[in-house]
């Protein structure tokens, strides 16, 4: 954790936006370690908020380890695109570690009162079913399953998407209600199958 | 399945979704050609499409839920860490890893000299560019600019070799050695002393002060947030004990709590991670401005629009004061100015360079007014529209917190005159706005409660989570207290008095105003205002402030309650007791009773009778009745509170000791000297055994038993109490302390009241001085002080002294508290004693009778303060021969009440029935004043002190009555007795020692007992001549008497001179005309007849001016 030095990022980046692929296996450590840091520091407390969004931590993220200059525009896309990866493995990562606690005897979850009445009128992903299922679909169609990964851990819009994958916005929005369609059916399976 | 059959299913999918549902069947038979595998798969991605996953929407980390779980991770990770961890660091011994700031790692250190730890920052191994090196030596030349108790302080920059289990590294890394600061971060600390509005701003002016000690040395934080802020809590002791009690309200009942106690000096906020300061000295400056430009560093909540630009050159200690007021809006409303999860950079950037955040009040409304106004000028997007700098932004919150008027916004008079309203403990315009902030707050307090019911309703079916819910619904009520609390300690600063002068001067504004508008001319206007003014002297303005608040704000309050809490009968009862309290504070005691009532029984079927909120209510009620002068309701409510807090606190709890200290005091009020006396010793005894000598309660009680001794007139026990007290709270708390001060304001008054005037004199000067130079010329205390000191000299008889007094603080009571303020009054009533002695009973009448009608209509018609007017107005009228018969009237009606609401035995009753005997042998109603002065004298032997002045009194009214029906022989044993008794009491050189003995001795001259009266005479001129101010007339007439002793002794020489010693300091005294004079005059003229010397006897006869009346 702790802050990489800013010029290693924004070179990486330079070699992903040039089109070396190799780069982005040597940017995932790095910016995973960077959420790893700011999720820590969330959790123990430092800052007030009581939900770690993802999306909002891999912005941040990305200003820390990047910058906002004009300049830097050209990688941010890639920048998300392997944040977005990261993001994925830390929730996962931190899902597993409470299923296993609760497997353990241990906590319950807490339901806290101000987060409860907004949660329960969303439908709440089961973020390692969905990983799993995410998984699966990479194995049917590799593009959909990316688009997944960069909207829902990334943040990032459709178009900004497309821009990082080099499709077009039309083949993107089919892309994206194929996925999203057969994700929730996957899930509702799950869900019924008791998994 | 293949991605290829994946693929055909996505696409027919899609298709088919563009289809109206009735056709889909149709197009999916003709596509899926028979496979119907195919069909199916593609139908159920239709059936799911209904039930969408919404993937927009991240789940989240719950991070309370992973708190535990991803700290253990942390931990494991610390620990595989620490094999790493380097064991030494140049001279510093390493002890364990802190953590990890912008651009390295902080070690917690030791140093052997000087022993001590430190924070030992170093850039992160193997990691450290030139850039990072030049900032982070850039970072320790900063630090060491700064030295600030709020700012950690830096000890030692430079660089060293590190060394580590496996070697020590090639390189030399920078390095520095920092103070070591164990606190918790700003908003963890907050949320867990959980402390309230003023404690939080206190806090945050205090950072300010911090950071703008650090622009004065040229250096911007730029990464200010409250994970960088610690907050470091000495303070371990009894820190509850902040309230504060003054003496003047001698008692120690509980009074409404102002917006909390202040945060201790002990505890201290360190401003940590100067690491992306940037120093705006110019040299330094250059070096570091192009690494830095287009680099955003810091968090992005709290950097300001400038900031967010990337453009550090445009950056100054102004973006400090944005942070600051991100950090301050964050503090008070729990959460942060923007919304900016889930929001893209750009995005981001947006909402904090264009939009406004949503304002303070939207969270809670009791930041509507100030509060917000501060935050949002510190949040302005434009930063010359921010405070200038940081002691700006601290110099406005102290203004808010001391009610004074801050600078941010532009001030419109309206605002002013609140302002000054409000620091004068009044809300005049703010009518209104206690008005909103009473029924926001009980909308705020509405969905408050209901969470905390939710909660309490689900622990309850739910016996897993039973506990936590339960902490949740204590702390949503807890902050609904906050809420009444702080609506309560509005209302409690309403002075109608005063609110009431404002309304009408709001009034005459708005009136000219109206017509400057519609383009009348000043003639116009100055007559309209005229006429207004005219208008408004006929209205009583406190009738009319008070009726505002009544009808406007408490009733509209109390119908909303009940509209809004008819099913929440405890918050009812909350808010109720919070109107009652406020009603009490306006002086609507009648107003608040039933409320009051209402209060308390919901809160005894409610809670119990040992629940805090009912005893606090109890304690309340009690409260209530005694300021309505109902000392016995009020002593069942205190002496109920008192055994529930025995029952549920122990005998001796502070709480419990309070109580017991209550209800001595209560019965001091009623006279009931014995029981007052075991419960305070009893009260002071368990808080000196329990609490300690020096505890706060076993000074109250001390006091309170010190009363009780003096109210006995057993004066020898109190004085060590009172000296005690006093030398005590001098060692414990100093002598400029405000309780010193009331200590001191004890002792004085008991100096007085045992004729120690010299004594009582320096203290009284002491004290002015000190509340003078602490407090200030117009604080109320201060006020009261003067009056004192001018009492003082007025009850010795030096009225020139006591008129300076007077009249100079008069101007400044009507201007600082009001003409109709209880002090002013009290005032007023000395300045009207004062005519009353200065021979002018008519414009001592003419004011008193208009206090008599302030009091009655404030205090209503029983208070004892109305009586006491009532008393002296009857005095006034018996210096008016023509008004006896009305002196006689009010004085009656004074006894009456006293003796149904304190009994016959009340030391004040006994007053009253000594002022209506007196008034009858004004009279010459001998018949009816002697079976009163008997009743008195019976009265005074039987429940008081043998020495209590109340005896002496009903004595020497006794003896003067039976004087003055010339039965001396019944007035001269009784004389001898009250003189001795004076005498041993207060002393031979006593103002009424001598009057008595004055008396004494002319019943010895009516009787011819010459002999007897000749000595007494001598003896009293001497100290007349010695302790009276030179020319008094007491001397005057002492020295009359013994000349005519002397002619009746045949003494003429030593009458002569006697005489004309008398004559002279009598014209001085009470001039030529007086009849005290003409009786010297008289006196010389027979003892010339006596002597022989008729033409002397002719020549003063002729000196003799015509008659004028007594």
């Amino acid at each position: 954790m702790g802050q990489t030095e800013p010029k290693q990022v924004t070179q990486i980046l330079g070699e992903l936006v040039a089109g070396d692929d190799s780069a982005a296996s040597r940017l995932l450590p790095l910016v995973y370690e960077e959420l790893r840091a700011l999720a820590g520091h969330i959790m123990k407390g430092e800052r007030p908020d009581h939900t770690l969004q993802p999306t909002a931590l891999v912005h941040e993220a990305y200003v820390r380890l990047v910058g906002t200059g004009e300049t830097k525009w050209k990688g941010r896309a890639h920048f998300l695109a392997v944040a977005s990866r990261a993001m994925r493995r830390l929730l996962i990562n931190h899902a597993r570690d409470r299923r296993a606690a609760k497997r353990g005897g241990g906590e319950w979850a807490r339901v806290t009162l101000d987060e409860a009445v907004a949660v329960a009128e969303e439908r709440v992903v089961d973020i390692i079913a969905l990983d799993e299922a995410l998984e699966r679909l990479g194995t049917l169609n590799e593009r959909q399953a990316r688009l997944v990964e960069l909207r829902f851990f990334g943040g990032l819009s459709l178009e900004e998407a497309a821009e990082v994958m080099e499709v077009g916005r039309t083949t993107a929005k089919g892309d994206w209600t194929i996925a999203r369609t057969w994700l929730a059916r996957e899930l509702g399976k799950t869900k019924t199958h008791g998994l | 399945m293949d991605s290829d059959r994946h693929d055909h299913i996505g696409q027919l999918f899609l298709e088919a979704r563009e289809l109206p549902a009735s056709e889909r069947g149709a197009f999916l038979d003709e596509a899926c050609n028979g496979d119907r595998e195919l069909k199916r798969e593609v139908e159920s991605l239709l059936a799911c499409e209904a039930d969408d996953l919404n993937l927009e929407q991240v789940p989240g980390l719950d991070v309370r839920a992973g708190v535990t779980d991803l700290d253990k991770r942390l931990k494991e990770e610390a620990v595989a860490e620490a094999a790493n961890l380097p064991t030494r660091i140049g001279k510093y011994q390493i002890v364990r890893k802190l953590g990890e700031g912008g651009m390295g790692i902080v070690y917690l250190a030791e140093q052997s000299h000087p022993r001590r730890r430190v924070a030992l920052k170093v850039i992160r191994p193997g990691w450290a560019s030139d850039r990072l090196i030049r900032r982070f030596l850039n970072e320790a030349e900063v630090l060491g600019q700064l030295q600030h108790p709020g700012i950690a302080q830096i000890y030692e920059a430079g660089t060293a070799k590190m060394e580590a289990t496996s070697g020590a590294s090639e390189a030399e890394q920078p390095f520095f050695a920092m103070e070591y600061i164990e606190g918790l971060p700003l908003n963890r600390y907050i949320a867990r002393k959980q402390l309230n509005v003023r404690q939080q701003l206190e806090l945050i002016a205090n950072i300010c002060d911090a950071v703008h000690h650090a622009h004065t040395k040229g250096v911007v934080h730029r990464d200010l947030k409250p994970s960088n802020i610690l907050i470091v809590d000495e303070g371990t002791k009894d820190s509850r004990d902040l309230g504060t009690k003054g003496e003047e309200e001698a008692d120690s009942h509980s009074a409404p709590r102002p917006l909390g106690p202040s945060v201790p000096s002990s505890v201290q906020p360190k401003i940590l991670d100067f690491g992306v300061a940037r120093v705006t000295d110019a040299d330094i400056q250059i070096t570091t401005l192009q690494t830095d430009v287009g680099q955003l560093i810091g968090t992005i909540p709290y950097m300001s629009p400038e900031q967010i630009e990337g453009d550090s050159s445009h950056l100054d200690q102004r973006s400090d004061v944005y942070a600051l007021g991100v950090i301050c809006y964050e503090c008070l409303a729990g959460k942060l100015p923007h919304e900016l999860r889930n929001a893209s950079i750009p995005e981001v950037a947006r909402l904090i360079r264009e939009e406004e955040p949503s304002r303070l009040s939207s969270v809670n409304s009791v930041f509507r007014g100030d509060i917000e106004t501060i935050v949002a000028k510190a949040l302005e997007k434009e930063k010359e529209r921010r405070y200038a700098s940081a002691a700006e932004l601290a110099a406005d919150i102290r203004r808010h917190l001391e009610h004074r008027a801050i600078i941010a916004r532009p001030t419109t008079a309206a605002y002013r005159l609140r302002k000054f309203a409000k620091r004068n403990k009044v809300l005049v315009g703010g009518i209104v706005s206690v008005f909103i902030v009473l029924l926001a707050g009980i909308f705020v307090s509405t969905s408050m409660y209901l969470k905390a019911e939710d909660a309490r309703v689900e622990a309850q079916d739910n016996l897993t989570l039973a506990e936590e819910r339960e902490q949740e619904a204590t702390e949503a009520r807890d902050q609904l207290q906050v809420v009444v609390d702080f609506q309560s300690s509005m209302l409690s600063e309403i002075d109608a008095r005063q609110m009431g002068r404002s309304i009408v001067a709001d009034q005459r504004n708005h009136i000219r105003k109206r017509l400057e508008k519609e383009g009348r001319s000043s003639e116009e206007i100055e007559a309209a205002v005229t006429s207004f003014n005219k208008l408004a002297t006929l209205v009583n303005a406190t009738d009319l402030a008070l009726e505002v608040v009544d009808e406007h704000v408490l009733s509209r309050a109390m119908e909303t309650i009940d509209q809004e809490f008819a099913h929440q009968p405890l918050v009812s009862a909350a808010l109720r007791q919070t109107v009652a309290n406020a009603y009490h504070e306006i002086g609507l005691d009648e107003s608040a009773m039933p409320l009051q009532e209402a209060a308390l029984r919901t809160r005894r079927e409610q809670l119990g009778n040992e629940h805090p909120d009912t005893l606090s209510s109890i304690n309340r009620m009690g409260l209530l009745h005694r300021s309505m002068g109902d000392y016995p309701e009020a002593e069942s409510y205190y002496r109920e509170a008192l055994e529930n807090r025995r029952r549920v606190l122990g005998d001796n709890h502070a709480d419990t000791l309070q109580s017991m200290a209550n209800v001595a005091s209560i019965l001091i009020d009623q006279g009931k000297y014995d029981d007052a006396e075991k419960a305070a010793i009893s009260a002071r005894d368990r808080s000196r055994e329990h609490l300690g000598e020096e505890h706060n309660r076993t000074l109250e009680a001390t006091y309170v038993l010190a009363q009780v001794y003096d109210k006995r007139g057993r004066h020898d026990q109190s004085e060590p109490l009172h000296l005690r007290v006093v030398d005590l709270r001098r060692k414990t708390l100093g002598d400029k302390h405000s309780k010193t001060v009331d200590a001191l304001n004890n002792l004085a008054g008991w100096y007085w009241d045992n004729g120690r005037y010299d004594e009582a004199e320096k203290l009284y000067v002491e004290i002015l001085e000190t509340r003078r130079r602490t407090l200030g010329e117009e604080h109320p205390k201060t006020l009261r002080s003067t009056n004192n000191l001018g009492t003082l000299y007025h009850k010795q008889g030096q009225y020139e002294k006591a008129r300076k007094i007077y009249t100079g603080s008069l101007e400044l009571h009507r201007r600082v508290l009001g003409a109709e303020h209880p002090d002013t009054l009290i005032l007023l009533s000395n300045i009207a004693t004062l005519h009353v002695q200065s021979r002018d009973p008519k414009s001592a009448i003419a004011l008193f009778e208009e206090m008599l009608e302030i009091r009655k209509r404030i205090s209503g018609p029983h208070h004892p303060d109305t009586l006491f007017t009532m008393n002296n107005l009857a005095h006034a009228y018996s210096r008016i021969p023509g008004r006896l018969e009305d002196a006689e009237r009010v004085n009656r009606e004074v006894l009456a009440i006293r003796r149904e609401v304190l009994g016959d035995d009340h030391p004040d009753t006994l007053t009253s029935l000594c002022n209506l005997a007196s008034q009858l042998v004004t009279q010459k109603k001998y018949e009816e004043a002697e079976p009163l002065h008997l009743e008195a004298v019976e009265i005074a032997d039987r429940a008081f002190e043998p020495n209590h002045p109340a005896a002496l009194f009903a004595l020497k009214n006794l003896a003067e009555l039976y004087g003055m029906t010339d039965r001396l022989d019944h007035a001269i044993p009784i004389y001898i007795d009250v003189v001795d008794r004076h005498g041993k009491k207060f002393g031979d050189a006593h103002f009424k020692t001598m009057t008595l003995k004055h008396g004494l001795a002319n019943c010895y001259q009516r009787m011819r007992r010459y002999d007897e009266a000749k000595p007494l005479l001598t003896e009293v001129a001497k100290d007349a001549r010695t302790s009276l101010p030179t020319n008094h007339w007491m001397t005057g007439q002492v020295l009359t008497s013994l000349g005519n002793c002397h002619v009746a002794l045949k003494e003429y020489t030593e009458a002569e001179a006697t005489l004309i010693e008398s004559h002279a300091i009598l014209t001085k005294a009470v001039g030529p005309r007086h009849s005290y004079s003409r009786a010297a005059v008289k006196s010389l003229v027979r003892l010339y007849e006596d002597w022989g010397k008729s033409n002397k006897a002719d020549e003063w006869q002729t000196k003799l001016p015509p008659t004028v009346k007594p």
